[in-house]
């Protein structure tokens, strides 16, 4: 076949042409330590190492939340612990003061206690966090979460969840009424209180529950007891359930020191009673779950029922012991609650930490894949690269080899 | 006598030989040019007693070595190569646009999302409000960034398109002056070929080949030229230049235009479909156009309207840290109408459904009894009846009054949502992280943070995120395909050219063997002379 002489050249030309853009392509290769120096190398690659990347942003946002939750649990688990030794403190004292009898001044010093104790809980339960945020008021976290003179609740019911995870959203708090207002969640314990204005000296302490499946203790409603004078004078009391009409009266044992709530079913509940109450007195027994439980409040009634005086009133000193007792029922309760409501901190604690754990494998693997897709395997290119150096020479070699051997130049030699 | 003219019909053979042989190697780097050897043949011979003695030599003409099949084979090699290598150069730099995947839209829109992320887990904190806010301000930036590189690739090519067409008319009326030139020639010289004014013109054909892929019918010695599926561009001794015009569906478009003749004198621009236009860097660079600009921005105006709909959407349903309803956080502009010539109706489109919009164009014409809409990207007829529109493919076609017998519009719904995307929120107070209110209350927050992972667009298959990556990944497809294409181009261009040259090229060893066989040739054709003078003296000596 003819060759004509502009051919050959051009051929030559583009031969060495070629190969330096094949040697250029390397170079950037290993310049960048990227396989793909544009897309356009592999594109389905760009496009899959593209999404990869937002789904380990994704996974690391989502540990930067864990991270924002657990310092707000923490600030948390911190004043509950404050406020388990304050309510121990408080037990104790309570304790201290239902065995035997208080003088005047006893009385008043524990008032004092209690009122500081109350003060101080009441700074626990309005704590903030690092940001001025009141961590008991739910989403309302501008607005202290309990009113200081009252001991109302000011918050709301929010819970400010955060995404921990794709699926997973944790609530970084939890709700004062909650923590210093309810009964532990399920709770089947009954309270018992004297109504304001007995005159009697009726003394009742704590009720026991007899029978958990009984109707009534399921149907969890409060009871009254109200003593009466029967046509006889003797003292007789009425059992009424709340919604239910009044059952017959039974006459008032004192020596029987106790009184059992029951049907034909058997005893529901049973309260130890002694003393000799008035006629009209009136004592309620009522579930956990329907009573106030607002431990400031609590404490406010029990202060007050301190500040009046008792010594030699029978009926004063049997309202003091039953407002005592009323409290000490109250505050274990509110006890049982904060523990509840600290484990549960502490099992969110335990979850983050394991979501932590998990996220930082998928990190690993996000990491992984990443490398395979985009990183340059040095081996191959440089090898690579020596081959295409060696043809680039040979080509360049050749071409002058096979130049000079044309007629014209052999003979002007 | 008849030896010296004998020696001397050798002389003139040789030395044309010689001159041809000295033009060729002259030329042996001349571009077009087709190597020219000499015929020549027997000067006949006179019948005398003894026989028929020979007259010496004749030059017949000149010929050059061409064959037209190998050369039109060529010419449309080299003119897709052009097409191939003018769209490489620009799809190169949309390519490299998205090269680094560190920077540009995806970290941005990754980056922004963390920040709603911060919001919704500590929503009174001002400091990732602001962050916020800056953010989403940093994202609508990098897509208006997106979109101007776009136009200004456009504006790039509507500049080249005005450069392109001046070329390709000046080309041809330098085809049309070869023309009426070898006309001339021939008719000077009507039994010899002007072979360098047929190379000439050859190669001027070619040159325009690589602007526009041309036709060339071949009518009594002169060319006629054609382009894209038969329009004319040269016919006869007529030009019909191209003309650069405003697209009649969309005023924005520059595109080419074909002359036809007006009954009555004078010529009418013609639009011509853009898709009829190939070859060259002309077709390469409108086949760019409309195969990847407009898809790229249409895919891009599709993400910034899904990402400003759906996030408005939730972020409306929250409440801000003053406790009112959440305003509009994204502002995008609404799909683009362009009113057809001559129509009397009034057509607004509105966005209806994110997941369903296809980032297509569409066309919708009334032809008097039915309403048509056209998928223009597709070709497909979306909609035909008698019942105007409602909703199609995510529009809103509903706001239509007024409308007569042959009104069209043209609507592209996403191609200026990308330039237009902006963040409408100035205040951090205003961003509704909460669903009812409250300071810490940040569970709408956390509504628009799984935006971020929510299949919105297309039907429900893409987040944001991975339409973006089907960009990128749409682009890198074309140019690797362009890439592969030119390659092979280039081998398939190699073969062409060595076929045309194996038959046309110079080759200078041979012509040295040639200028060294002709050279003796005319030596030994003057020692014919010199025996001949030699021969008369000896004649004339013989008179003693």
């Amino acid at each position: 076949m003819r060759i004509s002489t502009s051919l050959f050249f051009q051929n030559g030309l583009q031969t060495i042409n070629t190969q330096q853009g094949d040697l250029m392509h390397l170079y950037q290769q290993l310049g960048s330590g990227r396989r793909m120096v544009t897309p356009a190398d592999d594109p389905l690659a760009a496009a899959q190492a593209i999404n990869i990347t937002q789904a380990q942003a994704i996974n690391q946002s989502h540990a930067d939340n864990r991270a924002v939750l657990s310092s707000n649990l923490s600030a948390e688990e911190g004043a509950l612990g404050s406020a388990t030794l304050l309510l121990q403190d408080l037990k104790t004292r309570l304790v201290e003061a239902g065995n035997g009898t208080m003088s005047d001044a006893d009385r008043a010093s524990l008032a004092e206690v209690l009122a500081s104790t109350r003060d101080t809980m009441m700074g626990i339960a309005n704590r903030t966090d690092g940001n001025g945020q009141y961590l008991f008021s739910g989403h309302s976290s501008s607005r202290p979460a309990f009113d200081e003179n009252t001991g109302a609740y000011l918050g709301d019911n929010g819970l400010r969840k955060v995404q921990a995870d794709a699926t997973r959203q944790i609530a970084g708090n939890d709700i004062g009424s909650v923590v210093f207002a309810k009964a532990p969640d399920g709770s089947q314990a009954y309270v018992s209180a004297a109504a304001a204005g007995n005159t009697g000296s009726g003394h009742i302490a704590a009720p026991v529950v007899q029978d958990t499946q009984h109707a009534w203790v399921r149907e969890a409603r409060g009871f009254t007891i109200s003593f009466q004078e029967n046509t006889t004078g003797e003292l007789e009391y009425i059992v009424q359930r709340a919604g239910e009409p009044p059952l017959p009266a039974v006459p008032y044992d004192a020596a029987a020191g106790k009184i059992s709530l029951g049907n034909g079913d058997g005893v529901a509940v049973q309260v130890s009673f002694s003393g000799q109450p008035a006629a009209g007195d009136a004592f309620t027994v009522t579930p956990a779950s329907d009573t106030d439980m607002n431990m400031f409040q609590t404490l406010d009634h029990l202060i007050a029922a301190l500040g009046t005086p008792v010594s030699g009133n029978a009926s004063a000193q049997a309202n003091l012991d039953n407002a005592l007792s009323s409290a000490m029922q109250k505050i274990n309760l509110n006890y049982d609650q904060v523990l509840s409501v600290r484990a549960s901190v502490g099992t969110r604690l335990n979850e983050i930490d394991a979501l932590d754990g998990a996220g930082k494998q998928r990190d690993l693997g996000f990491s992984n894949r990443l490398s395979q897709l985009e990183d340059v395997d040095y081996y191959t290119v440089v090898s690579q690269l020596q081959l295409r150096s060696a043809a680039l020479e040979a080509a360049a070699m050749a071409f002058k080899q096979i130049q000079s051997s044309s007629l014209f130049i052999m003979s002007s030699q | 006598m008849n030896l010296a003219k004998i020696g001397l019909s050798g002389i003139n053979a040789a030395s044309h030989n010689l001159q041809t042989t000295g033009h060729n190697i002259s030329n042996a780097a001349t571009e077009g040019y087709n190597r020219q050897s000499v015929s020549i043949s027997t000067a006949g011979s006179q019948s005398i007693g003894s026989g028929f003695i020979g007259r010496g030599v004749a030059v017949d003409t000149v010929n050059r070595s061409y064959d037209g099949f190998l050369y039109r084979q060529l010419v449309r090699a080299e003119s897709t190569g052009a097409a191939l290598t003018a769209y490489g150069t620009e799809i190169t730099q949309l390519n490299n646009l998205f090269a680094d995947r560190t920077v540009g839209i995806s970290p941005t829109l990754a980056k922004f999302f963390d920040s709603v992320d911060a919001v919704a887990s500590s929503p009174s904190d001002p400091a990732a409000r602001n962050e916020m806010l800056g953010r989403a301000n940093a994202l609508a930036a990098q897509i208006n960034d997106a979109q101007a590189f776009i136009d200004a690739q456009r504006g790039d090519v509507n500049t080249q398109l005005g450069t392109l067409v001046k070329q390709i008319n000046s080309q041809a009326q330098r085809i049309q002056e070869l023309n009426q030139s070898i006309l001339e020639a021939r008719a000077g010289n009507p039994n010899h070929a002007p072979n360098d004014l047929l190379d000439q013109r050859d190669l001027a054909v070619k040159d325009l080949n690589q602007l526009i892929d041309v036709r060339v019918l071949e009518q009594d010695g002169t060319f006629n030229l054609t382009i894209g599926n038969g329009q004319m561009l040269l016919g006869g001794s007529q030009l019909f230049p191209l003309q650069v015009v405003p697209s009649a569906n969309d005023p924005a478009r520059m595109t080419v235009a074909y002359s036809v003749q007006k009954t009555g004198g004078g010529t009418l621009a013609v639009e011509m479909p853009e898709t009829s236009i190939k070859g060259g860097t002309l077709g390469g660079l409108m086949q760019y156009r409309y195969e990847v600009l407009d898809a790229t921005q249409n895919e891009l105006g599709r993400l910034a309207v899904g990402l400003a709909l759906e996030f408005n959407q939730v972020h409306e349903g929250g409440f801000d840290q003053n406790g009112a309803s959440g305003k509009s956080f994204f502002d995008v502009a609404q799909p683009k109408v362009i009113r057809g010539q001559g129509t009397q109706g009034n057509l607004a489109v509105t966005f209806n459904d994110t997941d369903a919009l296809t980032g297509h164009d569409y066309q919708l014409r009334f032809d008097g009894t039915n309403y048509v809409v056209t998928d223009l990207t597709t070709g497909k007829t979306v909609h035909e009846s008698g019942t105007p529109p409602g909703v199609l493919d995510g529009l809103d076609f509903s706001a239509l009054s007024g409308v007569q017998e042959g009104d069209s519009w043209m609507i592209q719904p996403t191609r200026n949502a990308a330039a237009s995307l902006s963040v409408q929120l100035t205040d951090a107070a205003n961003i509704a992280a909460g669903a009812k209110g409250g300071d810490a209350d940040g569970d709408n927050a956390l509504l628009l943070a799984k935006l971020r992972s929510a299949k919105t667009l297309g039907e429900g298959t893409l987040d944001f995120n991975e339409a973006y990556s089907r960009i990128v990944n749409s682009v890198a497809v074309h140019a690797q395909s362009n890439g592969t294409a030119a390659k092979a181009q280039l081998s398939l261009i190699q073969q062409n050219l060595s076929a045309q040259q194996a038959v046309s090229g110079v080759n200078l060893n041979e012509e040295y063997v040639n200028l060294m066989q002709y050279q003796e040739h005319f030596r030994a054709a003057s020692r014919l002379i010199d025996v001949s003078s030699t021969l008369f003296d000896t004649l004339l000596g013989l008179k003693a």
